[in-house]
């Protein structure tokens, strides 16, 4: 059954719009079996015609054709095997059959009378809406034309552009200089963004952030260009229809996955402006060694210059500290200015850890930066100013306050809000539970309000929803530093985390294999 | 300047098919290879199965040494060798032409005699003759001004791959999207078309988007119309059906579009592409052409022609291999019932030569990509 239903869906796709075309094709077919003479021209078109036909319709083609054609394009493959039969030839040999029987005038009108046929049976190319004038030799749009003229003196050797989808299969037809992130379907969300009348221009931003765009397209229409303007982006030149507008360029944050395939924390917030750059924990050892296929954050550091200006590290988890330890002890090149800690003593973190707690990551972190003259203790309050205006503030780190509170390895984590004047983030890195989530409410109440959350303990067993909490911050996006596999296992809480925040409109976001971008101006 | 390096991109469609064709025919006895037409196919054959050979060789050195840093050039070196090649094969032809002074003469002579014969026997002739010519000319106008206005992303493929080619000296290595190198995908070095008609920019100086949209369906169109009026040739003796039956093919073709996937679509709207060329072009071609060798009395030489045939049609597109052996399998199992035997297994073998070629092709660039950066 699922055999038969391939073979008429790609016999019904083959003749589409004409049927009747298919009838004209079979009637040739029966005027070579009865007016064709000559044994070999028959082989020729008509047998070998049935030859090919018993090939495509015939199920055990089918079933091997399935095992080796690509799926997503497996018809479309199939379909191919229509182009060895020669129909149009086929339909004319036919016709001429029928006319060579004629002599003299009779002759004309018989090609008349057949011209007549074909004019009726047919759909004539030439009056496809799809088929015009060409506006240029290259037959590309004459606004791809005109983008590829406004970088021509561009120098660089990549424009890392995205365009609507008209436009993008086109510029790299033009200059080679262009490199994308997509061109063809499935097409991300953000693609249609740069065509619609009222644009979420932040998640075009962050989209670019993710994949190290520099110039969008847009409609250069009334609605589309000013959102984008009005936002940050820069008029960098104008085709009839479309304008090129330059991205914003301030601080990017980076989510990093962890080449543990585990939970872990690892982030990185740079200037594109200026070249300052802050590392947030690192995740596990594995990020801090050279990825074979996902670069890892050595990697990172290393593309963003090698200098890293802000090391925070929130608290001493193998998940969360153990890259650090791993550069610090063996940094090839890499050069840290300042770390920020949790002021967490030994005798206090041995009096709380849990079997669960990692006392190795910690020893060897205390152990490698004991005679360090750059580690600095960071209290509440605590604020970090850094260029184009972004401030780091503290809402929590180790001290007698918290003392008695559960799990002190995690609790005791830092906290800390960060922002620019477009937009602010809430780390809570692993401080997790109501008293902590009670806490902040009381001492930071509105303060709170962010736009992207970092969900405390990975989402996992995490500030709980009826402390009002998440209202307080009232995050648009959320992140959970985890895998999708851990997000969506039962065995795991986050999951009905990220559903609850989901019904307030919260994007969620979680570890994808490129880092997720956030865009900061 | 300019001038010459159109003059170099045409005669890439005159000169070098006709001489290589010729080398190929040279002194052969089949009378099939006594057709200008024949002899035209073949020459372009032995080229683009030349180019796919070097492009196979040059596209294996470049990533089998590609270890850690990318391997740039090989596609200059391909033009230049290939260059080298097609100027010794034209110099030898023009060579044995000049010994054997008549045979292009009497060559083109007969057929244009025929011609001549047939007007004058029946004057409706003429009147064939010029609707043909007019419906040929106007497809063609129609080839050269206007264009599918809607994308195709086949279309960015070939196009970007072919641009790629050029501006970072190497073969098919460029992820067509991103610009990032390398990258390989095994459908897109299993052919040689995208790399040809890069070369065929490079020697034009034209953009691989004039060449492509707007020169190549041109030039294309008037061969595959060679083509059909050879097969006009086997299927009627007499001259006005002949012509008849091309109107109504030039009919068919422009009233013939029910798809995407007609016929149609890949000669009048993309035939620029690899597998129109291949569809629309080199298997009506082979059809006729092996039936024929199939009809009469095995040759080694015909075999020869055969296997070259098949190289050149499946340096064209990925689905080469497919639609090649499907023609070549199907031709061979036809004619081994119009003859009552197994007959001609040697043609069969030289037919999927070119398919023999392109799977190999498959199976080194896969081994490439699981043991390349790796």
């Amino acid at each position: 059954m699922e055999w038969f239903n391939f073979i008429a869906g790609i016999t019904i796709n083959f003749w589409k719009d004409r049927y009747i075309f298919a009838l004209l094709f079979a009637a040739a077919l029966v005027m070579i079996l009865l007016i064709e003479k000559e044994k070999i021209k028959r082989y020729t078109f008509l047998w070998f015609t049935g030859i090919v036909l018993l090939f495509i319709y015939n199920p055990l083609t089918w079933f091997i054709a399935n095992r080796f054609f690509d799926h997503s394009a497996f018809e479309q493959y199939y379909m191919r095997f229509f182009s060895v039969i020669p129909v149009m030839i086929i339909v004319a040999y036919g016709l001429t059959l029928v006319i060579a029987k004629f002599t003299g005038a009779r002759k004309l009108v018989g090609l008349a009378a057949a011209l007549g046929i074909i004019l009726l049976f047919g759909r004539l190319v030439y009056a496809e809406d799809w088929f015009t004038k060409a506006e240029n030799r290259n037959k590309v749009p004459q606004d791809v034309i005109t983008i590829c003229d406004i970088f021509a003196d561009y120098e660089g050797d990549k424009i890392r552009i995205m365009a609507p989808q008209d436009i993008a299969v086109y510029l790299r037809q033009m200059d080679s200089r262009f490199s994308m992130p997509y061109a063809r379907e499935p097409l991300p969300q953000e693609a249609f963004e740069l065509t619609n009348p009222n644009p979420d221009t932040l998640a075009v931003s962050d989209y670019c952030a993710t994949n190290d765009v520099d110039y969008v397209v847009t409609f250069a229409g009334d609605e589309v260009l000013p959102a984008y303007l009005d936002n940050g982006y820069e008029l960098y030149g104008r085709t009839t229809n479309y304008a090129i507008l330059k991205v914003p360029v301030g601080w990017v944050l980076k989510e990093y996955k962890d080449n543990a395939n585990l939970q872990g924390l690892c982030y990185t917030m740079y200037n594109k402006n200026d070249g300052t750059l802050i590392v947030i924990d690192g995740g596990h050892v594995e990020n801090a060694k050279y990825g074979k296929i996902t670069p890892g954050l050595r990697e990172a550091i290393e593309a963003y210059g090698g200098k890293v200006d802000a090391w925070i590290i929130t608290h001493y988890h193998k998940d969360h500290v153990d890259a650090f330890n791993e550069i610090y002890a063996d940094p090839q090149g890499i050069d840290i200015k300042e770390i920020y800690v949790s002021p967490l003593d030994s005798e206090v973190f041995y009096s709380k850890a849990q079997e669960w707690d990692d006392v190795d990551s910690f020893d060897r972190f205390m152990e490698l930066t004991a005679d360090a003259d750059n580690i600095n203790p960071v209290k509440r309050d605590d604020v970090l100013e850094f260029s184009d205006g972004l401030k780091i503030t503290f809402l929590n780190s180790y001290d007698d306050s918290i003392k008695d509170v559960e799990d002190i390895p995690n609790n005791a984590s830092l906290v800390f809000k960060m922002e620019t004047k477009n937009r602010s983030a809430l780390f809570c890195a692993d401080c997790h539970s109501r008293v902590m989530a009670e806490r902040l409410i009381d001492d930071y109440g509105d303060d709170l309000k962010a736009d992207i959350l970092q969900c405390g303990h990975h989402g996992n067993n995490s500030m709980p929803e009826d402390t009002g909490f998440y209202e307080k911050v009232s995050p648009s996006i959320a992140i959970f530093d985890m895998p999708e596999e851990m997000l969506t296992s039962p065995e795991y809480t986050a999951g009905a985390l990220a559903a609850y925040l989901q019904k307030t409109d919260c994007k969620i976001v979680w570890f994808n294999d490129k880092p997720n971008g956030f865009a900061f101006y | 300047m300019i001038i010459i390096r159109a003059i170099a991109f045409l005669l890439h469609f005159t000169l070098v098919p006709v001489a290589l064709g010729r080398l190929i025919t040279y002194k052969s006895k089949d009378s099939q290879h006594h057709s200008p037409i024949v002899t035209y196919i073949l020459g372009m054959a032995g080229a683009l199965g030349i180019f796919y050979i070097l492009n196979c060789g040059f596209y294996l050195y470049q990533n089998v040494t590609m270890i850690t840093e990318l391997v740039k050039g090989g596609f200059h070196r391909l033009c230049i060798t290939y260059s080298v090649i097609v100027i010794l094969l034209v110099a030898l032809w023009i060579y044995l032409e000049i010994k054997n002074k008549t045979a292009v003469k009497s060559y083109f002579k007969n057929w244009f005699d025929d011609v001549i014969k047939s007007f004058k026997e029946d004057k409706l002739h003429i009147v064939y003759a010029i609707i043909f010519i007019a419906l040929l000319f106007f497809q063609m106008y129609m080839s050269l001004s206007y264009e599918i206005n809607e994308w195709s992303y086949d279309d960015y493929e070939y196009v970007a791959t072919s641009l790629d080619d050029i501006n970072t000296d190497m073969i098919t290595n460029v992820n067509f999207v991103t610009g990032e190198a390398p990258f390989t995908t095994s459908k897109r070095v299993a052919q040689a078309w995208t790399t040809y008609v890069a070369y065929l920019s490079v020697v034009s100086s034209f953009e691989v988007t004039t060449v492509c949209h707007t020169i190549l369906p041109v030039i294309l169109l008037a061969v595959a119309y060679g083509i059909y009026y050879y097969i006009a040739r086997f299927l009627f003796d007499k001259s006005d059906n002949r012509i008849i039956f091309m109107i109504l093919l030039e009919a068919v073709f422009i009233m013939g579009n029910f798809s995407h996937y007609s016929p149609t679509f890949r000669l009048l709207c993309a035939l620029w592409q690899g597998k129109a060329v291949l569809s629309a072009i080199f298997i009506p071609f082979m059809i006729c052409y092996m039936v024929r060798a199939f009809s009469i009395e095995l040759s080694s030489r015909v075999t020869a022609t055969i296997a070259i045939l098949s190289v050149g049609a499946a340096s064209l597109a990925g689905v080469s291999m497919g639609l090649v052996s499907l023609a070549v399998v199907g031709i061979f199992i036809m004619m081994a019932v119009y003859n009552r035997k197994i007959y001609g297994i040697r043609y069969l073998v030289a037919g999927l030569a070119g398919p023999a070629v392109q799977g190999i092709m498959f199976v080194l660039s896969e081994l490439l990509l699981t043991s390349q950066w790796s």
